[in-house]
């Protein structure tokens, strides 16, 4: 019983790690560009919520998207449109600069020390289940990754925008000649993108007593990660790599004999080249992007 | 090349071109004599041996590598260890493991400490490049970068052999300005060399063209290879000098924080040319140092402005607008002596495309 416990904490977090990872992919496949600022929108998410903090729960939700969505559109329209036609070194780069100007930004408006979050006392209830626990919080994260996942899937497949978004995904130059907007396009997978930054932010800080200017540098790694080892260009490999990524890593802390555990993140991205060695394109591969 | 200068004349002015501004500022700094200005210059040339490191590498081959500090990180530890005087180091590493014991018996001088530190690393390089640079793309990325991470944990947990997070200490500070000054020189006159000889032009027609140079016979695993093992020691050859300059360090010296500080000095200068490389380390290094200057004491009519982290937002800021305006960095790819020579500019390896149907980076 003890080992499905275990599997039960991992899900929890593999699907945390699935949605930060979605959130990065659907930028990469549709300009080829890895945000490494992506983290920086979880971040700043974090210092929202705090300033909100005193509002209603509605106002809190809808001021973080807002404020997350914003800063998302303003980096596409700052910094990246201009660097859209470079290599993708110099993309890569300019959002690594863009990632430590926001986080030092933050060290300055907000002091360098970690500033404490709201305690929300419900969601950290747990359930019993004969000898198992769950806590709200993971049901919650679960739940919310599945409703994200669907939605984007629905998103992609249904809608006008969603059709031009995966065009633009097979291909840029094409898409542009029969028609569609690629700046619309671009815009529109920052939104979306900014979108998931902000719930992956409320479902990562309420788990947490603090957020610090240093707070995005950690998951940004994962979802960068998760995203290559998953696939990609594809969704559903980045929603992969990144629940694999949560899931190993739980599972590595909880069954690495006691002095080995401290490596755990060693194990980790040693399985990461491991992974890569054997399937260079990731674990589901999406036609037509060449890594 | 179509023209009549030799190969080694070549070499000579790049070198020397690169070479003479260092040379001429590291004087005037000594005759200054200001103690802080010294340190500060002595930093930019240790760090500008790390960064003609990577350019060795990422440079000729376009691809990029988060890993190359990690060799910086293993030289500055593996010189550390053999060189603290063996008086010290029962007390310094009380738990030495038994297989590593014979470490504790002996210290050898520096010069003999950063030289074996660095054929170790080499050595290392070598192991572990076999795979790595059979990666491409973002693929190479995320694999250095792995292999980043895995050296960060081990040195940070580590605790019996690299003291853990209660750092490195007791470490011998022997590096000056000189050496720093010395290392620079040799980093740059083995860059410029690479790249002039056959190996290092096989290196850069698989950045240009991997399908035509793989037509013509060249061996992409083997050419990356010899340039990131060559890239990877004069990293290390950085790391050792910087060891032993700082004299306290711990994994977090060689962090991601320098990871990014010297892949920005590499594209801001312009990716792809040697004197981007140097070029960019001095403009980064004396923008940095200027803002510095400011939030901890003022500069001239400009009043202190303290705020911890407004040097390095500023600096990102700056850093941000470089490649927004310049997206092929200060050099654009060129080398000092293209405009000496008046041979056509060398197509810059930052290519124009459409970066997502060329995701090798």
């Amino acid at each position: 019983m003890v080992w499905l416990q275990y599997v039960l904490d991992a899900i929890g977090t593999g699907a945390l790690y699935a949605l930060m990872t979605l959130g990065l992919a659907l930028v990469f496949s549709v300009m080829g560009l890895m945000n490494f600022a992506y983290g920086q929108l979880i971040m700043i998410g974090g210092f929202t919520m705090i300033m909100l903090r005193e509002q209603p729960w509605y106002v809190l939700i809808a001021g973080t998207i807002f404020a997350v969505v914003l800063v998302s559109v303003l980096m596409e329209r700052l910094a990246f449109r201009p660097v859209r036609h470079a290599s993708a070194m110099t993309m890569l780069i300019t959002s690594f600069a863009l990632a430590q100007f926001l986080q030092q930004t933050a060290r300055v408006a907000f002091g360098a020390n970690p500033k404490p979050l709201k305690q929300f006392d419900g969601l950290s209830k747990q359930y019993e289940l004969g000898s198992l626990r769950i806590s709200t919080m993971s049901i919650i994260t679960v739940v919310l990754t599945i409703i994200v996942l669907v939605s984007l899937a629905l998103l992609l497949r249904r809608t006008n925008i969603g059709i031009q978004l995966r065009a633009s995904t097979e291909d840029v130059e094409m898409a542009a000649l029969v028609g569609i907007k690629s700046n619309r396009v671009i815009a529109a997978a920052f939104v979306i993108s900014g979108t998931i930054a902000a719930i992956v932010a409320m479902l990562f800080f309420s788990s947490r007593t603090n957020v610090s200017w240093s707070s995005g540098e950690s998951i940004v790694l994962i979802a960068f990660v998760g995203s290559v080892i998953g696939g990609l260009g594809s969704m559903v490999g980045a929603a992969l790599g990144g629940f694999l990524m949560g899931f190993v890593y739980t599972m590595l802390n909880a069954l690495l004999p006691m002095e080995l555990r401290v490596f755990a993140d060693a194990f980790l991205y040693l399985l990461v080249i491991v992974v890569l060695l054997i399937r260079p394109a990731g674990l589901v591969a999406a036609k037509g992007v060449r890594v | 090349m179509g023209n009549s200068v030799s190969t080694w004349s070549r070499w000579a002015w790049l070198t020397g071109l690169l070479v003479a501004p260092l040379i001429v500022l590291t004087v005037l700094v000594v005759v200054l004599n200001d103690i802080s200005l010294v340190q500060r210059g002595a930093t930019a040339l240790i760090l500008m041996v790390i960064v003609v490191g990577l350019h060795v590498f990422s440079g000729n081959s376009g691809v990029i590598s988060f890993g190359t500090i990690a060799f910086a990180m293993i030289a500055a530890y593996t010189s550390a260890l053999i060189t603290i005087p063996a008086a010290q180091k029962p007390s310094l590493f009380p738990s030495m493991p038994g297989f590593l014991s014979w470490i504790l018996d002996f210290s050898v001088p520096v010069p003999l400490g950063i030289l074996i530190a660095v054929a170790f690393t080499a050595f290392i390089a070598f192991i572990v490049g076999i795979p790595l640079v059979r990666l491409s793309g973002l693929a190479a990325g995320i694999g250095t970068l792995a292999f980043l991470v895995v050296v960060t944990v081990i040195v940070t947990k580590w605790k019996s052999v690299t003291r853990g997070e209660s750092t490195m200490v007791g470490v011998p500070k022997e590096t000056t300005i000189w050496w720093a000054l010395a290392g620079a020189i040799l980093a740059i006159a083995i860059a410029a060399m690479y790249q002039m000889t056959r190996r290092g032009r096989r290196l850069i027609a698989t950045r240009e063209d991997d399908k035509a140079s793989m037509a013509i016979g060249i061996s992409i695993p083997v050419e990356r290879l010899w340039g990131w093992v060559f890239g990877c020691s004069i990293a290390a050859l950085g790391g050792a000098l910087y060891g032993h300059y700082i004299a306290t360090f711990s994994a977090s010296t060689f962090g991601f924080a320098l990871t990014f500080f010297t892949l920005a000095m590499l594209v801001i200068g312009g990716l792809g040319s040697l004197s981007g490389a140097v070029i960019g380390v001095l403009a980064v290094q004396i923008l940095s140092e200027f803002l510095r200057t400011i939030e901890t004491q003022g500069l001239g009519p400009i009043p202190q402005i303290e705020a911890p982290g407004l040097t390095e937002m500023v600096l990102a800021l700056i850093m941000l607008l470089v490649l927004i305006l310049r997206p092929q960095g200060l050099t654009a790819g060129r080398e000092v002596t293209d405009w000496i020579h008046r041979r056509k500019p060398s197509q810059a390896p930052v290519a124009t495309e459409q970066a997502h149907t060329e995701v090798d980076v």
